[in-house]
């Protein structure tokens, strides 16, 4: 299992390393672009770490861009590998994709706050919470549960059309609506302070129970899938 | 003695292509040649076969056992070559070997180089750089390095000039001085398979035409030539197919006995090729649709 | 057992002829043993050695090898290997002139097709004999 998913890291290496250098920079730039006027940055940097979890799903779809185009599927297909182990493999390779992407995005502003004297430090409180940073991770792995399936059913042409727009187009009009309804985005903003406000003992546990939840159903939906698939 | 595959049944549907309940065994220590027009259905086999494609019915059992079973533990064994391998071309060859080895318990380092150094590839060269012949050469490498007891190839000598081809097929036949070791593939290029194969298998639009030794085929079909005057609807149904030609016939039969009997010394018989045996059954078939469509 | 003491056996087939390789193969084993190139007691390559040297297939030799073992020319020891029968004297006369005799019926078969007599036939015969 360990051979399977490092094969994307091992054969690809150059892109890894490609990926994660623009993941550190958009992070970096952030420093330099967001916290001076006129881009007010909210407390929260809500909208930072949206972008942080849409650039990290993109970075993981690179490796999926690559399978196809190599038709990698194939060639494991054909190898002492069953379906299922595949299907295993290609999340468990995504997880790791997300950890190493909120790594490099981590590091970036690090980067960023080492060179950028920032006046205000408080507006970058929650960069340092590790809570935030498990929950962006929880959030990707979440979303990916809902378009892991399309994947397999549909391989990344037509399962991109669909992943794609379901996450992109669910991003931008979320941003949307936040910004042309303000009462929206406030009663949001309160939802969340309060979910944050309570005990985190008891909403980490709660995030990280139903995440694994969607990720095991999505696993057994696309494993039922992929072993039913011609190639 | 035992058999490595043993393929009984098999269908499967797509949309315009039918394989319909086709049954054939490869014994143990042999070569196998699938032959069959473009579309025929030989690669739809060898897919099921490794499992990617999914059969509709049928058994398919390698070593003794079920490949979907079993699949894990028999594809350990199995050593696949498939039409032009194009994976992970930005890689070099001790790249992407590094990144297939780690799949195998049985793989083995020394084999790996020795046949690197006898097909002369290179190690360090990107995958993409290499031409067709190199290129199925390190697939079969590839596909040799871990002990593999079945080698399975879809069309392994299809883009490939004579020299490769008969530098490829001495290989194989080399391969299978040892008795354990057992090869299935695929093949238009009829030339090829006569050359080599033990056993032909010939998938004619999804059906089984034959599975036979290559001595049996040759020894039941031959090609017969005569004068027209000697054909007449009885005759000619004791051919598989027939060609009438300005100055005389051309047919396939398929039992040369019955044929000496029928036309004793008035005919010519001549050797049959694959390929003679490939066009006639063609005919066979194409006619049965045409007579089926004039209501004859 | 050592390695089998290295025999030099000249097998030529020809894929053109209309007589089957097996039988190509068979009589030129026979004519080798009959004739003593081939002594009793040598060793035979495999059959997957002779269909390698020969660029046939390894079910064409096996079946060359039972033929052959089935006459008694040859005997197959299961893991040692397949070694030239000892030819009993007699059976080894009659072996020789069945060869002939079959070589004759060949000959008579041909001789009939074109239309020559038996005297015609007898004729050559002493002619060629005491060339």
């Amino acid at each position: 299992m360990l051979a399977l998913v490092i094969k994307d890291f091992r054969a690809n290496w150059k892109y890894v390393v490609l990926g994660l250098a623009v993941l550190l920079t958009l992070s970096l730039s952030f420093i330099y672009t967001a916290l001076k006027a006129p881009f007010a940055v909210d407390p929260d940097l809500l909208i930072y770490f949206l972008l942080v979890i849409v650039s990290s799903i993109v970075f993981s779809l690179l490796f999926l861009m690559i399978e196809q185009m190599y038709n990698t599927n194939m060639l494991f297909a054909s190898l002492p590998i069953s379906r299922k182990q595949f299907v295993v493999q290609r999340y468990m390779a995504t997880y790791l994709q997300f950890v190493l992407a909120l790594g490099a995005h981590f590091i970036g502003l690090q980067i960023g706050i080492y060179f950028y004297e920032v006046t205000d430090q408080t507006i970058l409180e929650p960069i340092y919470n590790p809570h935030v940073w498990l929950l962006n991770l929880l959030a990707m792995m979440f979303i990916n549960g809902f378009s892991m399936p399309f994947y397999f059913k549909h391989g990344l042409r037509k399962g991109i059309l669909i992943i794609g727009l379901i996450q992109c187009f669910s991003c931008i009009s979320f941003v949307y609506i936040m910004i042309s309804f303000t009462e929206i985005w406030d009663t949001f903003q309160q939802l969340i302070f309060t979910i944050i406000s309570l005990n985190p003992f008891v909403t980490i546990p709660i995030c990280i129970a139903s995440t694994l939840l969607v990720s095991w159903v999505s696993t057994q939906i696309s494993i039922s899938i992929y072993k039913s698939k011609d190639l | 003695m035992s058999n490595t595959l043993e393929v009984s049944n098999l269908s499967k549907s797509y949309k315009g292509f039918h394989l319909d309940n086709v049954s054939f065994s490869l014994p143990k220590g042999y070569i196998m040649g699938l032959i069959g027009s473009n579309g025929s259905g030989k690669t739809t086999i060898i897919k099921i076969i490794m499992n990617l494609i999914m059969k509709q019915s049928g058994d398919v059992k390698i070593f003794g056992k079920d490949h979907l079973a079993n699949e894990v533990e028999v594809k350990k064994r199995i050593g696949f070559v498939y039409d032009t391998p194009t994976y992970y071309d930005h890689l070099s060859l001790t790249q992407f070997k590094n990144t297939i080895a780690p799949f195998y318990d049985e793989w083995d380092d020394a084999v790996y180089h020795n046949l690197v150094k006898r097909f002369k590839l290179p190690l360090h060269k990107k995958l993409k750089t290499f031409s067709k012949g190199m290129a199925m050469k390190s697939a079969i490498t590839i596909a040799l390095s871990h002990n593999a007891d079945f080698i399975v190839m879809d069309e392994p000598t299809s883009n490939l000039d004579p020299v490769v081809r008969r530098e490829l097929l001495d290989f194989f036949r080399e391969l299978i001085q040892d008795e354990n070791k057992s090869i299935l593939f695929s093949s238009h290029i009829t030339t090829d398979l006569e050359q080599i194969a033990d056993y032909i298998t010939y998938i004619n639009e999804g059906k089984l035409v034959f599975s036979k030794t290559k001595d049996e085929i040759f020894e039941m079909y031959a090609l017969v030539k005569g004068g027209n005057e000697l054909l007449d609807t009885y005759t000619k149904k004791s051919f598989v197919a027939v060609k009438s030609l300005a100055y005389g016939f051309e047919a396939l039969t398929k039992d040369v006995k019955a044929t000496r009997k029928l036309f004793g010394n008035s005919v010519v018989y001549d050797k049959a090729s694959l390929e003679d045996i490939m066009f006639y059954t063609n005919l066979e078939t194409e006619n049965k649709v045409k007579d089926a469509s004039t209501g004859y | 057992m050592g390695d089998y003491k290295y025999i030099e056996m000249k097998i030529i087939i020809s894929n053109a002829s209309s007589e089957p390789i097996y039988e190509q193969i068979g009589k030129q084993i026979k004519a080798q043993i009959i004739s003593g190139d081939l002594k009793e007691g040598d060793g035979l390559p495999s059959i997957r050695k002779l269909a390698k040297e020969l660029q046939i297939s390894v079910i064409t030799t096996k079946r060359t090898y039972v033929e052959l073992e089935k006459e008694g020319f040859i005997d197959v020891v299961a893991g040692k290997g397949t070694f030239v029968a000892i030819q009993n004297k007699e059976l080894l006369k009659e072996k020789k002139m069945k060869s002939v005799e079959d070589l004759m019926s060949d000959t008579i078969m041909e001789a009939q097709k074109l239309g020559i007599t038996f005297e015609e036939l007898q004729e050559m015969l002493v002619l060629l004999y005491n060339e």
